[in-house]
């Protein structure tokens, strides 16, 4: 089905919340192209094991942020032209991302020029393997 | 309008009391899961809500009916699966379908026997030769096939492997896509109920402890790990503890009182904050103290 | 309803099996002569009989077994949660499930029956036991539901059962016991059918009970079943009781038709039995006194008795009465009927069988029986036994006891042997017991070489008319001293008077005469009575001079409407008419002998009995009884 949308039951988010950042992370990420169909309520309900209201609320959310489009009697895709991810969502995950990896440096006893270093290389090979860039 | 109204339920067996002054109420189009440890009272509840037993005290209301008194009436837009199916285990599906059907102002018998196909059940092997999965579905089905307004399921996953429960869940979550139908489950299955249900109620010893949205249960309870003594001990107490445990050289917390927005212990190094799942968060409420 | 149905149809379809079963059943009484067996049976009552058995076997079972599983297996068993889960109503759950059972044990008879009634069996069923196996049916099925319950429960509320089972069981067996004793046994076998009626009632009202408030819950359900079941039925019990009751609060003016009258010999008293309004068949005997109306009923004589009627005295202030107890045994009764209400008080006498002869002194105060073989005489006054001893020779039953007076008792045999190869003789022995020295004393033995007849005593016990029944002869027997000399006529001999002449019944062609015949064979007088068939009532006292008959013009007449009855004066030849009615009967003249005389006539007519006077012939309705539907007499 959709590539890598879980719920995590132990997230403090509400259910909904989890599938519209995780569907716009992976909109955002390429991982479902522009114009592509996405699993109807119904399916992604029993996918995921989740009541389709949830469902229905979150990609309610997504149609009303531009990044889903309902075509009637067609069912929902990715709109054309998905609007980034905003801003806020963005902001928290990196922040979350350099926290932890802070952390981990710190528990190891690692200085801060030496964590950058590693963190500068892994960019690097990131951009050789052809992310988006 | 709610299609479930328990008010003051109680029941008495003998001197033990096994239900004491419950009350809730379920709205249409929720998902309600009861839960509660085996003797906490949830049979005794299903039965009155059902019909089959009258309360010493209180009264329960099936769409706007008192299940008591009008209990066939109401039935015609319940649908009903019993802890352990039960139907008569000399009659195949397609006879037990034959049977309900006049009984009911609707009846889908080309749905029912379109999921017993889907699922590879044989329509003409009696009831009591089916495997416990397979049993599972053919109740479902005669539960769904009314199309009810509302389902009242106990225990719907008892005894079934986990490819079965997964096939009964997604057949429930297919008819909530469908029909928005009002569901009211008892399980022990916590983890697969957790995203289904809307509201949950916690029974414990014949009274309901909790009966609160699970999205706001989860935004308010949280895993508190900290180094005894210092700031963190101080400020549990503002978090409403609910189970206290040391483990080793740090405490664990289980606190009720989080609130995202103004944490009151702000996570750290030596402070780790995090979430629950519904079953960990029934443990600590309803687990034994240790 | 059409839940009902539908459930219905499910219980039936689900055990269609037995049906085919029963079916197959129904061929072995078919094929069953064709099979070497015992001989003396036709093939038609052959099969009746199996198929009868057959089904008579098969219901039975299936009656018990399905009534205590179709519904109270899947109750112990959890099962029933089911359909209390679907909008069926709990009275369909009961009534579809019962009837279910009800059908499929009836039909399953039915079909074990229906290939011997096609192929022409013989079925000779009453009315009484095709009622029964109705009746039975369904009570099996409920009560056999109930005790099903009761105990799968395994709760305390089984003890309750039981003892309420003994209690109501008990004091019905004990009611119904006094019904039969009394000689009610109708109302026995109707008290049977009721009971049988309201357990069906009450049993299935239990269940419905059971199954409508009990639901799921089987303790719960018990305990209601018990408390229903045993209300209806004790109420049950308590209407038995009161109608057991109401049944022995009889007075004569209960009574529909008159069975039997008989005034006592003199004083205002009469005993009458009747059958009872709405009693079935009980037939009571009272004592009533025409001039003030109290009356008195007396206790069962048991069954089988000869003497219906109490024993009076001479001068009518006693009686006595003969009480069949529990155990075969007889209690005698000493009745004082001197004042305005009748007294009974027992003597302390017993006797251990029913005695074959009975005879009550003139003043009322000594009994002498004959029981068996032995002759006892009782002071009733003391209770003392005045004598008891063993008769020899063979009894018979033309026997009589006769009071000589206060101390001398008359026996009378008469004795007749009927073995082959030996010849027939008639022996007429006359005994006198001399009862303060209990000395036996001979008096004759008359022997005739003939078959048997029947005899004729006087009242004082003097002389004897035998009739011997073959040759048709009369003789005219002195008793004293054994000799019999032949009576020359044809016609039927109705009574010895005391100076050994006979009164003789004539008939010619449809016309009754009644007449006189002197011992030398002379006859001084003959009556015609209007009528075609006669029958005597007895003497008007004092003397024998008054003699009073109905006669009737019909061939089968209806009732004692058809009658008329008439005063033949004997000594003039005049007849005079009493009225329309039927005068006190005997009837059959023995055992007495001899007929009686009473001071008073009593009249029947109807639902009405009168007095009527004998100097003018004015009739008073003493006793107005509910007016019956004609009955044969």
């Amino acid at each position: 089905m959709i590539p890598s949308l879980h719920i995590e039951p132990a997230d403090p988010r509400p259910i909904w919340r989890q599938i519209e950042e995780g569907i716009q992370h992976l909109v955002a990420s390429g991982a479902i192209a522009a114009g592509a169909a996405v699993p109807s309520v119904r399916d992604l309900a029993r996918e995921l094991q989740i009541n389709p209201a949830t469902v229905s609320k979150a990609y309610q959310r997504l149609t009303d942020a531009g990044v889903l489009l309902v075509k009637r009697g067609d069912g929902t895709y990715v709109a054309d032209t998905p609007p980034e991810l905003p801003r806020e969502i963005r902001t928290r995950k990196l922040r979350d991302g350099a926290v932890r990896y802070a952390g981990l440096a710190v528990t190891l006893g690692v200085p801060e020029e030496e964590a950058v270093v590693f963190l500068r290389d892994a960019w690097k090979s990131l951009k050789e393997e052809g992310g988006p860039g | 309008m709610s299609l479930i109204q328990v008010e003051g339920l109680t029941v008495r067996y003998g001197r033990r009391t096994a239900l004491d002054g419950v009350s809730f109420e379920v709205p249409d189009g929720g998902v309600y899961a009861l839960l509660g440890r085996n003797g906490a009272g949830k049979s005794s509840l299903v039965r009155c809500l059902l019909g089959e037993q009258r309360p010493a005290a209180g009264r329960t209301m099936l769409l706007g009916r008192e299940a008591w008194r009008e209990r066939a009436r109401a039935l015609t837009e319940v649908g009903v699966v019993h802890e352990s199916p039960d139907a008569p285990p000399a009659m195949t599906a397609r006879q037990l379908s034959r049977f309900c059907a006049p009984l009911y102002p609707r009846w889908d018998g080309d749905g029912f026997s379109a999921r017993l196909r889907r699922f590879g059940i044989p329509e003409n092997v009696a009831f009591g030769k089916l495997s416990r999965g397979q049993r599972a579905q053919v109740a479902l089905g005669l539960a769904l096939a009314p199309e009810p307004r509302l389902l009242v399921l106990d225990d719907p996953t008892l005894g079934l492997d986990p490819v079965a429960r997964r096939a009964v869940f997604e057949e429930l979550i297919g008819d909530l896509a469908d029909r928005g139908t009002t569901v009211f489950l008892t399980s022990h299955d916590l983890g697969g109920v957790e995203g289904i249900a809307g509201r949950a109620g916690i029974l414990q010893d014949g009274r309901l402890v909790l009966d609160e949205e699970i999205e706001t249960l989860k935004r308010r309870f949280r895993r508190v790990s900290f180094a005894p003594g210092g700031e963190a001990a101080a400020r549990l107490a503002e978090l409403v503890p609910v189970a206290v445990a040391s483990r080793g050289w740090r405490v664990e917390a289980v606190v009720s009182g989080w609130d995202d927005d103004h944490p009151a212990v702000p996570p750290g190094a030596t402070v780790e904050v995090s979430a629950l799942t519904l079953e960990e968060i029934f443990l600590a409420l309803v687990g034994d103290p240790q | 309803m059409r839940a009902f149905l539908a459930l219905l149809r499910r219980e039936i379809a689900e055990r269609r099996l037995l049906l085919a079963g029963a079916a197959l059943a129904g061929l072995v009484p078919l094929v069953l002569p064709w099979f070497p067996g015992p001989a003396g049976l036709s093939p038609a009552d052959l099969r009746g009989g199996a198929a009868l058995g057959l089904a008579a076997v098969a219901v039975s079972l299936l009656a018990l077994g399905l009534g205590s599983t179709v519904l109270a297996a899947d109750l112990s068993e959890g099962r029933l949660g089911f359909y209390f889960a679907r909008p069926l109503p709990g009275w369909a759950i009961w009534a579809a499930k019962m009837l279910g059972a009800l059908l499929l044990t009836a039909g399953s008879g039915a079909l074990i029956l229906l290939p011997s009634v096609l192929a022409g069996g013989t079925f000779e069923v009453s009315v009484f036991w095709a009622g029964s196996a109705l009746l039975g049916i369904p009570v099996l099925l409920v009560v056999s539901h109930a005790v099903s319950v009761m105990i799968r429960s395994r709760s305390l509320w089984l003890a309750l059962d039981v003892g309420a089972l003994g209690l109501i069981g008990g004091v019905l067996w004990v009611s119904c016991r006094v019904l039969w004793r009394e000689g009610a046994q109708m109302l026995v076998v109707w008290s049977g059918f009721g009971f049988a009626a309201c357990l069906l009632v009450a049993a299935a009202a239990a269940g419905l009970v059971q199954v409508v408030r009990g639901r799921t819950d089987l303790r719960r359900g018990h305990r209601l079943l018990s408390l229903t079941l045993w209300a209806l039925l004790g109420g049950m019990t308590l209407g038995h009781l009161a109608f057991v009751a109401w049944v022995f609060r009889v007075a004569p003016t209960d009574l529909i038709s008159l069975l039997s009258v008989e005034p006592a010999p003199a004083g205002g008293w009469i005993a009458l039995q009747a059958p009872a309004r709405w009693r079935g068949g009980y037939t009571p005997v009272f004592l009533f006194n025409v001039d003030s109306g109290r009356f008195l009923r007396l206790p069962t004589q048991g069954e089988g008795y000869w003497w219906s009627f109490p024993d009076f005295s001479a001068d009518g202030r006693r009686a006595v009465w003969l009480e069949r107890l529990e155990s075969r045994t007889y209690r005698v009764l000493a009745l004082d009927l001197s004042g305005p209400e009748a007294e009974m008080r027992g003597t302390g006498v017993y006797f251990s069988e029913s005695p074959s002869s009975l005879e009550l002194s003139p003043d009322g105060r000594r009994l002498a029986a004959l029981t068996g073989n032995r002759l006892t005489v009782d002071d009733l006054v003391t209770g003392r036994l005045l004598y008891s001893g063993e008769m020899p020779g063979e009894r018979g039953p033309g026997e009589r006891l006769l009071f000589l007076g206060p101390h001398r008792l008359r026996l009378f045999a008469s004795v007749w042997t009927d073995e082959p190869g030996v010849p027939n003789v008639w022996r007429l022995t006359t005994l006198d017991l001399e009862i303060p020295q209990r000395r036996l004393v001979p008096v004759s033995r008359i022997e005739l070489p003939r078959q048997s007849g029947i005899c004729l005593l006087s009242p004082e016990g003097r002389w004897a008319v035998l009739h011997e029944w073959s040759s048709r002869d009369f003789q005219l027997a002195d008793l004293e001293s054994g000799q019999a000399i032949p009576l020359r006529t044809s016609s039927d001999p109705l009574a010895l008077l005391a100076d050994g002449r006979v009164l003789l019944l004539h008939r010619e062609g449809r016309r009754r005469l009644v007449g006189l015949l002197g011992p030398d064979g002379a006859e001084t007088l003959r009556v015609q009575i209007p009528g075609s068939r006669l029958q005597v009532g007895g003497f008007v006292a004092p003397g024998q001079d008054l003699l009073v008959v109905s006669t009737t013009d019909r061939e089968t007449p209806g009732d004692d409407r058809d009658w008329t009855s008439w005063l033949v004066d004997l000594r003039t030849g005049s007849r005079r008419l009493i009225g329309r009615g039927m005068v006190q009967a005997t009837g059959f003249p023995f055992p007495r002998g001899s007929l009686p005389a009473f001071h008073r006539i009593l009249l029947r007519r109807g639902g009405e009995l009168f007095d009527a006077d004998p100097t003018n012939g004015h009739l008073r309705r003493v006793l107005t009884l509910k007016s019956p539907a004609r009955t044969t007499d």
